[in-house]
């Protein structure tokens, strides 16, 4: 009985809301009419007539089963209705009808159940009481019954139909649903989009459960592609899709992580685990050397500008990253380096849906480095006291009272919790559907002060204005907040983190009166250099700050249903401040202060035509065209001060420093102009091909080279619609894809080509006076660098698509790459940019995805892995490149080298040849010219891995859902910059690694780990600081568990799921120091930099 | 050309009209103007159009200072540490038994070596663009023109006895990109060759502490005669200094003297200068050597210091 008002309540739902969901069913609102209603004659009325009244005379509609309403007469009361509904129940009563509201416009009018009388056996649909045409079949039997998801959660708005008839209904909002059916033996159809639809037959049962199983195929469903959307079966090019679900998963501060893995050809680099650091990702390999090889992001269909850190993963729809020409040529100039695009969530039409989701993380540091204690310590540098003949600095008696002493790695590192929340709310009619989403993320960082804090409140409305108007409007407005506490790299401790390493274990982080130590001062023999870290985490702040607004607004016009005109605009807009304050206290500081900020602008007008056309069932085809315009500016003002005679003004009060500094400010425009067209043509389904075409204007190149062309051209061939695998058991899916395409890199900033005189301050007397002069880099004649790719891929389906396999093989040649040459030093121009050299990136990718077990228990895996195999074709005139210059004092030289044949990154050396006599590092004389020189310098690791991989398991099973997500990299290599003061400067007072004080030479011990202990052993970039970086790491494991809300009677929660989560809990390497998976200095570097912790998480995910 | 304000249709106008309007219109305003906003417009200066005028020139002159001011402390730690009576301490210990360029010296040496040139370079631009000025005189032009040489002439003297013969760059050649190696005599040809032009071109009171003057130019004259042993030359030009009556030593006791008189902050200039490069208490424009040589806890340099230079090698370690 209850049913049947639920029954009615969706169907109006769904008729309001949608259209297409219910096939069959002739329903209709009462429509308002146009007769003035006479309040004033208050005689007894048919009721239809009297409704039809009120609707036009209060703007409201009645939906109701006409036959409830025939033949009946009230009388309404005199004056206006203050309550209609209160009212009409009161006349309805009586009449064992009630009225329910539904909203301010909407009345349901519903039998009466409690009155006893059973209900009469007419059917459940709802007919409109001015239809004419409806046919009521005199039903015989109710089914009543529940339609689940595969997880058993019940789902609304799934159709259920009698076959052969016009008769159906809708589930509810626990997908429950009753249905009258002519015959026990009727058979019912369900379908859902997304779902495979199933047909069930009745059978005489009164009750049915129903699970729907999701549509295998899934082959109607539609992904994003630039400047358009395709069905997944029409794609010629090659593309990997990251869901909701999965981006949702785990909490990242950056939702660039959370595709880390999924991606097949998609490689994630984290520069270092500090919170809101940067990341960068390499789509098929590095391309460029001079320009940037971070692909291009596009948010909602606006190309932004750096990484997309004001999105928090729950803003997020799904996420495609376009990898081969046919797919990225469309960016044209900004695709060489692949596309990710962005969509957030949007808007459906339906039942408003509220969702609210928050999680609680705790980090830890993975592992803490095994350093010697107090005792070692000491012992170990009496040693090297001794092998340099000096005065030894401790006795045994200090020695022995030295004990453990203080664990650096202990003061400076901590547990962090990390914080999200989110909540959304979407829904709408079929006019207008909208999104709101407001979420935060707090994180504070393993290394104590450092915290990173996101508030991000995304808008999406769409509306259609008529048949032919409809406009779009997103808005993403987020405020991000950073305490950086990210010192680095250096030398002998200087840096933070160096010091968090190096500092003595004999010093105390405090001297007795409260005040930090200064740890050069404790002993003589302590480098000069170093800091105590304290002095960085109390006494230094770096706080940046910024607020990224992102608007999008089109308006869409069909003059004709197969016409779209689309003319849209954007800004981007970001305003960036960064605080330095160094207070009194740090170690020889009077105080300074700087503020920086910046003001980014972007906008964006793009104007497109597409068509979509079939033409006599077998042709279908579609085009884009457009025109768009971007531009770019950066405004910038910066002050400084130093000398404050109180930490009260912080970086507030510049002006109160003794020493001023001197404002900066600058200001950068670019401009870039583009025609683009695409044209995708398919017949038969069979046969499919893409072609594209963009030219870019970039105000960034030399006159004459400002415009560059970009043409694509894509086939494919679905070999599975041939009437020869059609009827195939085994294969489900098959297709053949091809394409070639032309990418460009904008590689250069603005005015790079342009010969300007930057300015600068002299002194004279004590006053400061302008200078002028161009800089060290001579400007050339600049053109785009090109990237020329070939793919060649197929998608395979086996079994209904539960095994599907995708493959890409492909070539990519980067030509023109613009390049730093350098130039005679005497020149004082050290340097120029032009177009020379070449570099080739070639691989494999192969995803797969299988539903290995299906039903109850439910096991979903994916996998992927990608080989890439990067080389440098040319360069000019064949010279070699030096890169990564470092200088940790007991050695400063180049680690990398760029040069024809080999890949970028290519890390460049010594080798060692153990040890002289007298403990010493000795060194291959590669050349055999009797001395170690740079010429005896060779190929010493690579950081490009052989192949990056991902492997994802989904478990559910009843409401538990296991999922577990292995990420690694296979055959990288590290160069531990790290390790080369903390291990082998010896003599400065440099607490080390307990293996260095274990495993060192002695004329008994000649073939150790580490060198003589003395002052004069020194170091060459070498194979000894080369680590096998290849890592296997548990990124995520989830347990969640959906509560059974139906069982608690709570209508109001739809579904609620909590659930425990690891990030990292275990990794696989061999690499010695901290965390293999950083990148602080270009790909495969570290360098003293931020780790990456462990992470255990709690969630709960709420849904209205 | 600006952009359109999409969403501009005025309410109570037909939707459609205005769409259609909107179209037609951003079709219309963008095709036609395209390459104009593909132009770059930074809003600084180009080498193209500079030079121009007295103030011009002054800027591009006093861009000669800053490489040569920078470096200097540098120049001086290296050297005094090859002595005998001076040592570097840490990442400066390698200077004390230097023995030729190596990877770990390679950078320092570097970086004193493009200081140098990159003076010549901004010298070489005010001598080339300064005569072709639109708004300039002649005095002006000759001033400046030789303030640039005297510069140049320094920094080609601290080149050849560093490192002998090396590449000449003038006015003529600046922008050429490969320039042969030159004798050592060849440099000192150009370096004389300066400083004539200085001694008659440069003023006898500079405009700013600082700056050099003709008697500057006859004392550096006579330091290069002195290195070439052409001692006759040497002992006249600085007989023309000493006559003019101008410079005096300062009288030094004690330690503070050296503090007060000679140096320290709050001093503009001595009777003992005759041409010092100016350093001041402003960020990013202080005298490193002072920090290079001072130990923090002396408190009498505000920005702290590395002790990396020390001539005391019984007590290296500094005592407060």
């Amino acid at each position: 009985m209850k049913n049947s008002y639920k029954l009615a309540l969706w169907v109006c739902a769904i008729v309001l809301f949608s259209h297409g969901h219910i096939q069959g069913q002739e329903l209709a609102l009462s429509k308002p009419e146009a007769n003035t209603p006479q309040n004033k004659s208050q005689a007894a009325q048919s009721l239809q007539k009297i409704l039809s009244q009120l609707e036009s005379q209060y703007k409201v509609n009645f939906a109701y089963e006409e036959a409830l309403v025939t033949d009946k007469v009230i009388q309404l009361p005199a004056g206006r209705i203050t309550n209609l509904a209160k009212t009409l129940n009161e006349l309805l009563n009586p009449l064992n009808l009630k009225v329910e509201k539904i909203n301010n416009n909407l009345f349901l009018i519903l039998s009466q159940p409690e009155k006893g009388k059973p209900q009469s056996k007419t059917n459940t649909q709802v007919s409109p009481h001015n239809s004419v045409n409806t046919t009521i079949i005199a039903a015989d039997f109710s089914v009543n019954g529940k339609v689940t998801d595969e997880s058993g959660t019940g789902l609304p708005g799934v159709s259920v139909l009698v076959k052969g008839t016009t008769l159906g209904t809708t589930t509810n909002s626990d997908g429950t649903f009753t249905l009258s059916v002519p015959q026990r033996n009727s058979i019912l159809i369900f379908s859902f989009i997304g779902f495979s639809s199933q047909e069930v037959p009745v059978n005489g049962q009164a009750n049915l459960s129903i699970q729907m199983a999701p549509d295998a195929k899934a082959l109607d469903e539609v992904v994003v592609v630039g400047y358009g959307v395709v069905k997944k079966s029409d794609l010629t090019g090659s593309l990997s899709q990251v869901k909701t679900q999965e981006i949702r998963s785990f909490p990242t501060n950056n939702v660039l992580q959370a595709i880390s893995g999924r991606a097949s050809g998609v490689q994630v680099l984290q520069t270092t685990g500090a919170p809101g650091a940067g990341l960068n990702v390499r789509i098929r390999g590095t391309n460029s050397i001079q320009g940037g090889n971070e692909p291009l992001y596009v948010i909602d269909g606006f190309p932004f500008s750096g990484n997309p850190t004001n999105l928090n993963n729950a803003d997020i729809e799904s996420i495609e990253v376009l990898k081969d020409a046919s797919a990225t040529a469309i960016y044209g100039s900004r695709g060489a380096n692949g596309v990710v695009l962005i969509t957030t969530k949007q808007g459906k039409a339906g039942q408003t849906r509220v969702e609210y989701e928050t999680t609680y993380s705790m980090q830890t540091l993975r592992k803490k480095l095994e350093l010697m204690n107090g005792q070692e310590y000491a012992m170990l540098n009496n040693l090297q006291a001794a092998n340099d003949k000096i005065a030894l600095y401790f006795t045994q008696e200090q020695i022995n009272n030295f004990g453990e002493g203080t664990d650096w790695q202990d003061v400076v590192f901590q547990k962090a919790p990390m914080a999200s929340s989110s909540l959304s709310v979407n829904g709408g009619n079929e006019k207008t559907q909208f999104s709101v989403t407001g979420s935060y993320l707090g994180q504070e960082g393993i290394i104590k002060g450092s915290d990173y804090n996101r508030y991000a409140l995304s808008t999406k409305i769409n509306h259609k204005i008529s048949d032919k108007f409809q406009i779009n409007f997103s808005n993403n407005a987020s405020r991000l907040a950073t305490e950086r506490k990210d010192s680095e790299g250096g030398s002998r401790g200087n840096s933070m983190i160096g010091a968090a390493i190096s500092a003595a274990p004999i010093s105390t982080p405090y001297r007795e009166d409260g005040s930090y130590s200064i740890l050069s001062q404790d002993y003589p023999f302590v480098a000069v250099d170093i800091r105590n870290p304290l002095n960085y985490i109390n006494e230094q702040f770096n706080t940046i700050k910024a607020n990224v607004l992102l608007t999008n607004a089109s308006l869409l016009f069909n003059p004709i249903p197969e016409l779209t005109v689309k003319i849209s605009g954007g800004i981007e807009n970001r305003d960036d401040r960064t605080d330095n304050y160094t207070t009194r206290k740090f170690l020889n500081s009077e105080g300074r202060a700087s503020v920086s900020t910046s003001q980014f602008t972007s906008l964006l007008s793009e104007n497109t035509i597409s068509y979509l056309k079939t033409l006599n069932e077998d042709h279908q085809i579609s085009a884009v065209a457009g025109f768009t315009y971007q531009d770019f500016l950066t405004t910038s003002l910066s002050g400084s001060g130093t000398g404050f005679l109180s930490d009260a003004f912080e970086t507030y009060n510049l002006e109160a420093a003794a020493t001023p500094g001197i404002a900066n400010s600058g200001y950068a425009k670019s401009v870039l102009l583009s025609y683009l067209g695409r044209l995708n043509y398919s017949f038969n389904n069979k046969y499919l091909l893409t072609v594209s075409f963009r030219t870019d204007g970039s105000s960034r190149y030399s006159d004459g080279k400002k415009w560059g062309s970009f043409p694509s051209a894509a086939l494919a061939w679905r070999a599975s619609e041939e009437e020869f695998l059609k009827s195939s058991n085994i294969f489900s899916d098959l297709k053949v894809r091809a394409s070639w395409g032309l990418t460009g890199s904008q590689a250069i900033s603005p005015y790079t080509t342009l010969n300007q005189l930057s300015s600068g301050n002299t002194v004279f007397g004590n006053s400061l006076y302008t200078t002028f002069a161009p800089s060290t880099v001579l400007p050339g004649n600049l053109k785009w660098e090109t990237t020329e790719q070939i793919n060649f891929g197929f998608d395979l389906g086996i079994l209904e698509n539960r095994l599907y396999l995708t493959t890409d093989y492909y070539i990519k040649n980067t030509r023109d790459l613009l390049n730093t040459v350098r130039l005679p030093n005497s020149l004082s121009f050290t340097t120029t940019i032009r177009n020379v050299g070449e570099v080739q990136n070639k691989g494999l990718e192969l995803g797969l995805e299988a539903k290995a077990i299906q039903g109850k228990f439910n096991w979903d895996l994916f996998g992927n892995i990608s080989f890439n195999r990067n080389k440098v074709v040319s360069l000019n005139d064949g010279k070699d490149i030096l890169g990564t210059s470092i200088n940790v004092l007991v050695l400063s030289d180049n680690l990398t080298i760029l040069r024809e044949g080999r890949p970028i990154g290519q890390f460049w050396g010594y080798q060692e040849d153990g040890y002289t006599d007298k403990g010493q590092i000795k060194f291959k004389d590669l050349n055999n010219d009797g001395a170690i020189s740079a010429d005896d310098k060779t190929y010493i690791g690579n950081p490009n891995p052989k192949f990056i991989y991902g492997l994802n398991s989904n478990m559910s099973f009843n409401n538990f859902e296991l999922t577990a997500f292995f990420q690694g990299s296979y055959g990288n290599d590290i160069f531990n910059v790290s390790a080369i003061p903390s291990t082998l400067d010896y003599g400065q007072g440099l607490n080390m690694p307990r293996e260095v004080f274990q495993n060192h030479w002695t004329p008994e011990n000649p073939n150790a780990k580490y060198p003589i202990i003395s002052r004069t052993t020194s170091a060459r970039a070498s194979d000894r600081w080369i680590e096998d970086g290849s890592y296997l790491r548990l990124r995520n494991i989830q347990l969640a568990y959906n509560l059974p809300i139906e069982k608690f009677s709570l209508g109001w929660i739809k579904n609620a799921q909590v659930s425990v989560s690891g990030q990292n809990l275990v990794t696989w390497t061999k690499y010695s120091w901290w965390d293999p998976e950083i990148n602080s200095r270009g790909a495969g570097i570290d360098y003293y930099s931020y780790p990456i912790s462990k992470v255990v998480t709690a969630g709960i995910r709420i849904g209205f | 050309m600006k952009m359109l304000n999409i969403i501009s249709a005025k309410p109570g106008r037909s939707l459609k009209r205005a769409a259609y309007g909107l179209l037609t219109l951003s079709v219309l305003f963008t095709l036609p103007a395209c390459e104009d906003e593909l132009q770059e417009a930074p809003k600084t200066v180009a080498v193209e159009n500079f030079y121009n005028t007295a103030e011009e020139v002054e800027t591009a002159t006093n861009a000669i200072y800053s490489p040569l001011r920078s470096t200097r402390a540098e120049q001086i730690a290296v050297l005094d540490a090859h002595t005998d009576w001076g040592y570097g301490r840490g990442s400066r210990a390698q200077y004390n038994d230097f023995a030729g360029l190596n990877s770990g010296n390679m950078n320092a040496a570097t970086a004193r070596w493009n200081s140098f040139y990159q003076a010549i370079r901004n010298a070489n631009l005010v001598i080339s663009n300064a005569p072709n000025g639109k708004n300039i005189n002649e005095a002006d032009i000759a001033k400046y023109v030789a303030e640039a040489k005297f510069l140049r002439a320094l920094s080609y003297f601290d080149l050849v006895r560093n490192w002998g013969g090396v590449p000449i760059r003038t006015e003529s050649n600046y922008t050429e990109i490969g320039v042969k190696r030159s004798t050592v005599p060849e440099v000192y040809e150009l370096i004389l060759a300066d400083l004539a032009e200085a001694e008659k071109n440069l003023p006898d009171e500079p405009k700013h502490v600082g700056r050099p003057t003709k008697l500057a130019a006859k004392t550096m004259l006579a330091e290069v005669y002195l290195t070439l042993k052409r001692y006759p030359e040497a002992r006249d030009k600085a007989n023309e200094v000493i006559k003019a009556n101008k410079y005096s030593l300062v009288p030094v006791t004690k330690k503070e003297d050296f503090q007060l008189k000679l140096f320290g902050p709050d001093l503009l200039t001595t009777p003992e200068e005759i041409f010092y490069f100016k350093y001041a208490r402003q960020v990013g424009q202080g005298n490193f050597m002072l920090w290079i040589l001072n130990h923090p806890n002396t408190k009498l340099f505000n920005f702290g210091g590395a002790y990396a230079h020390y001539s005391d090698q019984n007590t290296p370690f500094y005592k407060a």
